[in-house]
């Protein structure tokens, strides 16, 4: 089984900034992915190198072994798309943009595209242009789906919504997900609701991959050490320390465990969220921006 | 793929057809005035005798169409028009940036864009050859004054392969400048600066040495070197947006990455 996206050395270059850079990764099939990053660290880059919108400066990227610029159709057959701020025809009727996704894919589910539409609420001969926000991420996320496709990239699907949509939003890819057994990345500059929706973890800053792996090991390998100040000098020989941070006399160290901890009294171990982890990651990137790939 | 480009063009379409209806309603009542004038001044057989001996009677034509070439002079800008408002849905594609959603569909991009090249130019050429054939019918009783008085050069601009080589030039300057710079309405402004360059310079250059050939040569040899003419224009105006669909395909396919 091939994975279903896997880049070697990936990297772009807009003129002189480099967007992205040494980025290797293989994402596994079934997963759901969150793809974390603050605005402007490269995920968009990355998503649309994936789907063959940019080529790579250096490097390569593959989806399902095959390159999506030397085999658009084939590759792209198999993938649903959802760019950012999910672009569509706003002249176009409901109906109109369904019918694009048909006439241009010959996987599209046309029963599944219409009981999705009907089950949403959203007329049929409305204009795109006329519906909101959370409705065109909707008809979006539909064109991308029934395209059947076993990979399913949506770059910043809940971007503009509130939370209530957002949370909405994600459920119904949740579902659709174990429906159809695709694998999905969606990218995100915020973290509220992913936790409980995804199974993987992404995080990229400053165009470098920082973290990559399953939430549950990476929650399982990252520690809190809170102690002393003048106790600062945590092994670090045994554990990558991530980021640290002094709170009054008291000194929070985040650490990757590479060996079961060993500590004195003054210290006290504290299982992090998923939100400290991956800020702690942005932090130590913001420190040191040459970035090291967990 | 079809039915999807024939959706985008619609409004473009109608606008175009709106735009010749207008013309139509202005070019036949005025055309068949002159017709009738050229029709009942006896011209016909008289310039089948003695073209020369004719002067006194082309008076009543030249007066049917005195007033009327004013108006139909600003159609001149028909084809550039004509040619913008077909390029503007590619260009909106890039200006829009909708065509993250078209090129990730299963289609390669070469289907995408010759698709709407080729549906594009053909209802170009519909158009252009329609404006053509209306115009060449207006000045008809006019060009057939042509051994006793010169009009050739009013009407050379609206007749033959002209109008559709520059429709086809405006067309392809605005999506090459489109793709370039994904803007529309600059596209659309450079693509009618180009297109009415290309007049002026042309006009002067090419058919400037067609005057003196119309006043001395005979009606034959005007009639030979107007296709001469019209074809070495067209050629050079249709190689230069060659050039500007080449680029555009470029972009399209290479650069766009």
């Amino acid at each position: 089984m091939s994975a279903v996206l896997e880049a070697k050395n990936l990297g772009k270059r807009f003129g002189a900034h480099w967007a992205l850079r040494n980025c290797t990764f293989s994402l596994q099939a079934g997963q759901i992915t969150a793809l974390v990053g603050p605005n402007g660290s490269g995920k968009s880059t990355l998503l649309e190198l994936a789907v063959g919108l940019l080529s790579p400066t250096e490097g390569s990227i593959e989806i399902f072994g095959s390159s999506p610029l030397k085999n658009p159709p084939d590759v792209l057959q198999r993938v649903g798309f959802t760019a950012q701020e999910h672009p569509l025809f706003g002249g176009f009727s409901v109906a109109e943009m369904l019918r694009f996704g048909k006439n241009l894919n010959p996987r599209w589910d046309d029963e599944f595209a219409n009981a999705r539409v009907a089950q949403l609420g959203l007329p049929l001969n409305k204009k795109i242009g006329k519906l909101s926000g959370g409705q065109r991420a909707q008809i979006a996320l539909i064109l991308s789906l029934a395209k059947r496709p076993d990979v399913v990239l949506l770059d910043e699907p809940v971007a503009s919504f509130d939370p209530l949509a957002r949370r909405e939003f994600l459920q119904t890819l949740m579902v659709t997900a174990a429906e159809t057994s695709a694998s999905i990345v969606l990218s995100s500059h915020t973290l509220e609701d992913l936790e409980r929706v995804c199974d993987s973890i992404l995080v990229i800053a400053d165009g470098t991959i920082q973290l990559i792996g399953e939430i549950e090991s990476v929650l399982a390998s990252h520690r809190y050490v809170v102690g002393p100040p003048e106790e600062e000098v945590l092994s670090s020989i045994v554990h990558t320390v991530i980021s640290r941070s002094r709170t009054g006399r008291q000194v929070a160290t985040l650490v990757n465990l590479e060996a079961p901890l060993v500590l004195g009294d003054s210290w006290s171990v504290y299982e992090p969220s998923l939100e400290d982890v991956i800020l702690g990651y942005l932090e130590r990137s913001r420190n040191n921006p040459i970035g090291i790939t967990a | 793929m079809i039915w999807i480009t024939w959706r985008q063009y619609r409004t473009e379409f109608l606008l175009v057809v709106g735009m010749l209806v207008a013309f139509a309603a202005y070019l036949i009542p005025t055309g068949l005035q002159g017709h009738d004038a050229f029709n009942s001044s006896g011209l016909g057989s008289c310039l089948s005798t003695d073209p020369f001996g004719c002067w006194d009677l082309k008076e009543p034509i030249q007066n049917a169409y005195d007033n009327s070439q004013r108006v139909t002079t600003w159609f001149i800008f028909f084809p550039g028009i004509l040619g913008v408002i077909l390029a503007t849905p590619i260009v909106f594609e890039f200006d829009r940036r909708t065509y993250r959603l078209s090129w990730t569909q299963s289609i390669s991009r070469d289907r995408w864009l010759w698709t709407k090249l080729g549906i594009a130019l053909l209802a170009l050429s519909a158009f252009a050859i329609t404006f053509t054939m209306m115009m060449t019918w207006w000045f008809s009783p006019l060009d057939r004054l042509d051994p006793i008085s010169h009009h050739h050069l009013e009407s050379f601009a609206f007749k033959g392969a002209i109008p559709l080589s520059y429709a086809a030039l405006a067309f392809a300057s605005t999506l090459g400048i489109g793709a370039l710079t994904k803007r529309s309405i600059v596209a659309a402004l450079l693509g009618l600066v180009v297109f009415v360059t290309a007049q002026i310079s042309f006009g002067a250059a090419l058919r400037g040495s067609d005057q003196t050939v119309v006043i001395d040569e005979t009606t034959r040899m005007v009639r030979d070197r107007f296709w001469e003419f019209q074809l070495i224009e067209a050629a050079i105006v249709l190689g230069i947006s060659a050039v500007f669909i080449a680029l555009a395909a470029w972009i399209v396919k290479l650069r766009m990455q």
